[in-house]
């Protein structure tokens, strides 16, 4: 790694991660286009199936994430609370 | 040794030591020593006599003969020779507890409590021994006496009271209850020998049988059967090495082994059989009884803030499962009774002499105040969680396979709300010994903790250790015990 | 009895007392050595039951060996070499007796022959995972070990009901068969394995301990306990259809988690539950094909996940406390190659082509494909492109991304390194070569992982979810890494029904107080009656009623005695 105080590229193994995907993602959709080398059961029989399934995926986790934080996010608790509420805490 | 003479000794040695004690009581060492030598002497005569009882040896002893066919005598069987081996094996360990106790507290009159409690030891032979329900009905009041100063022993208020209650409570109940149940018994068979397979069976008629079991189970209230379990509670004040005694290694292993052989040698298939002669009813509602007692005595102790208190509670709980084993009528029930009694001697004799380490090296009493004292108490705090463990029926501990016959022999017998009210127990037994047992061992070591500066001794803990040790072992033992035990309810032809 | 045929599970747990007494250096290589030893037993041995012994009356089989406790069995002690390689560099030998006793409880488990020495074996492993967490010297972890203590001794409580109602309903216990969950014993059973295996409601304990274990305690566990329980539905309840239910609601739930969690062990811990609930969902359906890809996911996910907690074991032993993705900002320069097994780690929890857990994602594919399970398919086909956006995505990204001031500190101990690289370097060799694999597993199959029409779709499925997760992550869209701690179902248990049980016992005990009250006051009423009726009774010379009733009763019964036969 240089050691000049350049400043650093903000975006770190972005580049790279987006690369691999882009060539998985490639690879992938295009031997089930041209190929027709496709899994055959409901949506995986459609040429894209899978594709659509990975969207699907990347979709829910971050609305997921986001609906966590938002819904289940523990709000600090008060140092008194914090000791009484363990059931193994004490007799 | 021969079979006589290790019985003799099995009887006389902690007779003999009464006196030892009292008579070497200066210097200390010698007085621990003699303890503790005695102790081992009469472990030893109880071992030789277990390889005796397993060849079948007919070894008899008899000291007396007041009327014709009742004789105050001894002999060896399976289940009194394997209940005064582990007793007097375990009563070792007490031994060289009680003396470091002793030492520690700078107790007043050790030899006094050490007399007694081998006196305690004496009777508890004796009862173990016993070849007739009048030498039991004799060495069960001699307990009874026995064991009364060790109640009293610290001489305050509070104990005299416990004493008395203690007293009163065991005395009346046996003289009111089971004396009248002995003599009735006698006129029905003229004689009142213990016998596999019974001596009531078929001689009965269902009336009879039922009074007879209740006479017998609630005379016998070293078993803690409710109504008459006050004492127990109540003498929980005492010191640690009499509370031993009391609840581990004689008064409340006593009651258990008079009703197993009471079941197994009085009644057999009177209990329950295929005729309508027998004393189902009662069984059936001493069964309730217990079981609705363990679970209030577990739901009891959860609320009790004193650790000796919550400890004579689970104590009640684990005698009451003994009663329920012993009433179903099943030999399943009778192993899982006896499985349960050696098992609960060993745990609960680890988790008094705990306690009774604490309470001597850092005077704390309070279960808040046993947070985080597992962390400088280490060996002691481990054996204190095995014997928790074995004691709530957590597998793979021995406590867990008598609780499994236990709920395995109720459903046999059809009683499915006896194994449910069993299960409930073992379950607020958790609720109760569980955290008591993660908090020391997990919080935060307490800075100010010891009184004296040395900690514990080595003989306040080892014992500890070894009785956590014995408890393990119990587990490779279950299936000799099973054979061992089975002359017990194969009737003699 | 001394015909005793070894069970390998008992190998471990004979080295606890080697370990407590060997030298800090010789630690690692007893465990690794026990390990091979048990190995070798068993596979030395041929399939089938030892002979049975009696014990309390009932025949106890030590050793039963066929290819369902096999492939489980090797991935066990396989997972015992690679912690003990891992745990190097520690100095805490109850740490190591505590993974010893629990991988040796959770492999004797796996070969015993009979009920009662399977739960003996399980609730040996849950105890030592217990004394495990409090080895650990992480903040808080006694409190984790104490609820992981209740946790597994209601699970063996459980159990031990469960048995007994079995062995009371006339079933030989010796055999280990399918059990039936309307039965009363094979419910409890049932709800006991629920536990083990970590069934929504109760998979709270996995997360808490792996967080609050030491990092090596974290690995441990991971591979050591819930795949117990998949191993237990397996024996006993192949087949059941609540499974399927089971398995699809934690595959959800851990999935959801796993996406939002910051520490990034428990989101592991949360991964890993989705992972086991497609095993548990497999085993639901039961058929040949459905149990083979079961126990091959089983065998896969213990090596993948173990890969992950290693090296964020790693990261954790550095920092000093829990790894999490708002404070991984740097790493790479600062632990370079814990950065870079990390990305592999990362793509072989994913089910990336390559890694092992790959080969079997294709066949549990197949197996529901075949029996038209449309939804279980796309739950299981979709979740590794959830874990790849939501584990791997989140963690590199944040590891990779620059501070302008990298943290200072030094890379992870060579051993860890080392163990990590290992776990890793396994799920690579058997993800390239999967044929071993597919050899070890019950049903006959002749497979090729990576026919193009396999391959393919799992490349554009991972590709597309990739390329959206990192848009995402470039546009804001998803949720930017912070500090936050997350509710899940133990603060229900913790919080109001720990307080609904106090109170219930504060109510119980006011009736008990009153009732004593009440006892009392009739008994001393009593008691003050008899008094005075005695005291009245005491002067018998006193012309009263009581004197006469006295003189009365005494003569009718001395009469009585006297004259009636």
């Amino acid at each position: 790694m240089s050691k000049r105080p350049q400043p650093p590229s903000q975006s770190g193994l972005v580049g790279v991660a987006i690369l691999f995907c882009f060539v998985a993602a490639a690879v992938g959709l295009g031997f089930d286009f041209a190929v027709r080398a496709r899994g055959n059961f409901w949506i995986g029989a459609e040429p894209g199936g899978a594709a659509a399934i990975g969207a699907g995926a990347a979709v829910f986790s971050v609305l997921a994430a986001r609906a966590a934080l938002l819904i289940l996010r523990r709000r600090p608790p008060a140092p008194i609370e914090e000791e009484g509420g363990d059931a193994g805490a004490h007799s | 040794m021969s079979a006589e003479l290790a019985l003799l000794i099995a009887l006389g040695a902690p007779a003999a030591q009464t006196l030892l004690v009292l008579a070497l009581a200066r210097p200390p060492g010698l007085r621990d020593a003699v303890h503790v030598g005695m102790t081992l002497l009469t472990a030893l005569a109880c071992a030789s006599l277990l390889s005796a009882a397993a060849h079948g040896e007919a070894v008899r002893l008899v000291l007396a003969r007041p009327l014709p066919n009742v004789d105050l005598a001894f002999h060896v069987e399976p289940l009194g020779a394997l209940m005064a081996a582990v007793l007097s094996g375990l009563g070792v360990l007490h031994a060289l507890h009680t003396a470091g106790y002793a030492r520690a507290t700078h107790e007043k009159a050790p030899a006094r409590q050490m007399a007694f409690i081998a006196l305690a030891n004496a009777a508890t032979m004796a009862v173990a021994f016993s070849a007739n329900l009048f030498t039991f009905f004799v060495a069960y009041q001699g307990l009874i006496l026995a064991v009364f100063p060790l109640v009293a022993h610290r001489g305050d208020e509070d104990s005299r009271k416990a004493a008395r209650a203690f007293l009163a409570t065991l005395l009346t109940a046996s003289v009111g209850l089971l004396l009248p149940a002995m003599v009735w018994t006698y006129a029905i068979t003229s004689a009142l020998e213990f016998q596999p397979g019974g001596v009531l069976a078929g001689r009965v008629d269902a009336l009879t049988a039922n009074v007879l079991l209740v006479l017998y189970v609630l005379g016998l209230a070293m078993a803690a059967m409710p109504p008459l379990h006050r004492w127990l509670a109540a003498t929980s004040v005492a010191d640690s090495p009499a509370l031993v005694t009391i609840q581990a290694l004689a008064v409340l292993p006593a009651g258990a082994i008079g009703l197993l052989k009471i079941a197994a040698y009085v009644f057999g298939p009177a209990l329950h059989s295929e005729s309508m002669d027998d004393a189902t009813l009662a069984s059936r509602g001493l069964i309730l009884l217990a079981g609705v007692g363990m679970g209030g005595a577990a739901l009891i102790a959860l609320s009790r803030q004193d650790v000796r208190e919550r400890l004579a509670y689970s104590a009640m709980a684990q005698i009451l499962a003994v009663a329920i084993g012993v009433l179903l009528a099943l030999p399943a029930g009778l192993f899982a009774a006896a499985l349960q009694v050696v098992a609960f001697s060993c745990a609960s004799a680890t988790l008094l002499m705990a306690v009774g380490t604490t309470v001597a090296v850092t005077t704390r009493e309070r279960v808040a105040d046993y947070s985080g004292l597992g962390r400088i108490m280490p060996w002691t705090f481990a054996g204190f969680a095995v014997a928790s463990a074995s004691m709530i029926g957590l597998p793979p501990f021995a406590g867990a396979w008598s609780k499994l016959w236990l709920i395995t022999a109720s459903t046999g017998a059809g009683l499915v709300w006896a194994a449910g009210l069993v299960a409930l127990a073992a379950i607020l037994t958790f609720a109760h010994l569980g955290p008591l047992a993660v908090s020391a061992l997990a919080g935060r070591a307490p800075t100010d903790a010891f009184k004296r500066p040395d900690g514990a001794s080595i003989l306040l803990a080892a014992p500890v250790v070894l009785g956590a040790l014995a408890t393990l072992a119990l587990l490779l033992f279950a299936d000799p015990l099973a054979s061992y035990l089975a002359p017990m309810w194969t009737p003699r032809s | 009895m001394l015909a005793l045929t070894l069970n390998p599970g008992f190998v471990p747990l004979l080295a606890v007392f080697l370990v407590l007494a060997a030298p800090r250096g010789l630690r690692a290589p007893t465990m690794a050595g026990a390990a091979v030893l048990a190995l070798w037993l068993l596979l030395d041995h041929e399939f089938g039951a030892a002979s049975a012994m009696a014990q309390m009356g009932l025949p106890v089989v030590l050793l039963n060996l066929d290819a369902l406790n096999r492939i489980f069995g090797i991935a066990l002690l396989l997972a015992l070499i690679i912690v003990a390689i891992y745990s190097g560099a520690r100095r805490n030998r109850y740490e190591d007796a505590a993974i010893l006793t629990m991988c040796g409880g959770a492999v004797s488990a796996l070969f015993v022959g009979d009920l009662i020495s399977f739960v003996a074996s399980a609730s040996l492993a849950g105890l030592a995972a217990a004394w495990l967490v409090f080895c650990s010297t992480l903040e808080d972890a006694n409190r984790a070990g104490g609820r992981l203590l209740i946790w597994h001794g209601l699970e063996g409580l459980l159990f031990l009901v469960g048995v007994a109602f079995h062995l009371s309903s006339g079933a030989q216990s010796a055999v280990l068969g399918r059990l039936d969950v309307a039965t009363i014993g094979g419910g409890f059973i049932f709800a006991a394995l629920m536990i083990r295996v970590g069934a929504p409601l109760a998979h709270v304990w996995l997360k808490d301990a792996v967080s609050h274990a030491s990092p090596v305690g974290g690995v441990a566990l991971t591979a050591m306990t819930t795949m117990l329980g998949v191993y237990g539905l397996a024996r006993f309840f192949p087949g059941e259809p609540l499974l399927l239910a089971i398995g699809a609601a934690m595959i959800v739930i851990g999935a959801f988690y796993a996406a939002a969690e910051d520490d990034l062990r428990r989101a592991g811990a949360y991964a890993l539950m989705a992972q086991t609930g497609v095993c548990v969902a497999l085993i639901g359906d039961g058929a040949p094909l459905a149990m083979a890809a079961a126990e091959g996911t089983a065998f896969t996910a213990i090596f993948a996940f173990m890969a992950l907690q290693a090296t964020l074991g790693a990261v954790v032993e550095r920092v000093g406390a829990a790894a999490r993705v708002s404070a991984l900002a740097g790493l790479s320069r600062a632990m370079p190659i814990t950065s870079f097994l990390l990305i592999g780690a990362g793509l072989a929890v994913s089910a990336a082509p390559g890694f092992a857990l790959y080969a079997t994602h294709t066949v549990a594919l197949q197996a529901t494909a075949e029996w038209e399970k449309l939804w279980l398919w796309t739950l299981i086909a979709a979740l590794p492109a959830v874990l790849l956006v939501s584990l791997t995505l989140r963690i590199v990204l944040a590891a990779y991304r620059p501070l302008a001031r990298p943290p200072r500190m030094n890379e992870a101990p060579y051993s860890m390194l080392l163990g990590a690289g290992l776990a890793s370097f396994f799920c690579i060799s058997v993800g390239l070569a999967p044929r071993w694999l597919y050899g070890l597993m019950p049903a006959e199959l002749s497979f090729d992982a990576f026919a193009i029409d396999r391959l393919a779709p799992q490349l554009e499925l991972l590709g597309v979810a990739g390329l959206l997760g990192v848009a995402f992550r470039v546009f804001g869209l998803s949720p930017k890494a912070n500090f936050a701690q997350l509710l899940d179902i133990d603060a229900l248990y913790r919080g109001p029904l720990a307080s609904a049980g106090r109170w219930s016992g504060v109510l119980l005990l006011r009736a008990y107080g009153a009732w004593q009250e009440l006892s009392r006051g009739v008994a001393r009423a009593i008691a003050a009656a008899v008094e005075g009726w005695i005291s009245r009774c005491d002067r018998p010379y006193a012309t009263s009623i009581a004197s006469f009733v006295q003189i009365a009763v005494i003569s009718g019964v001395l009469g009585l005695m006297l004259f009636a036969r």
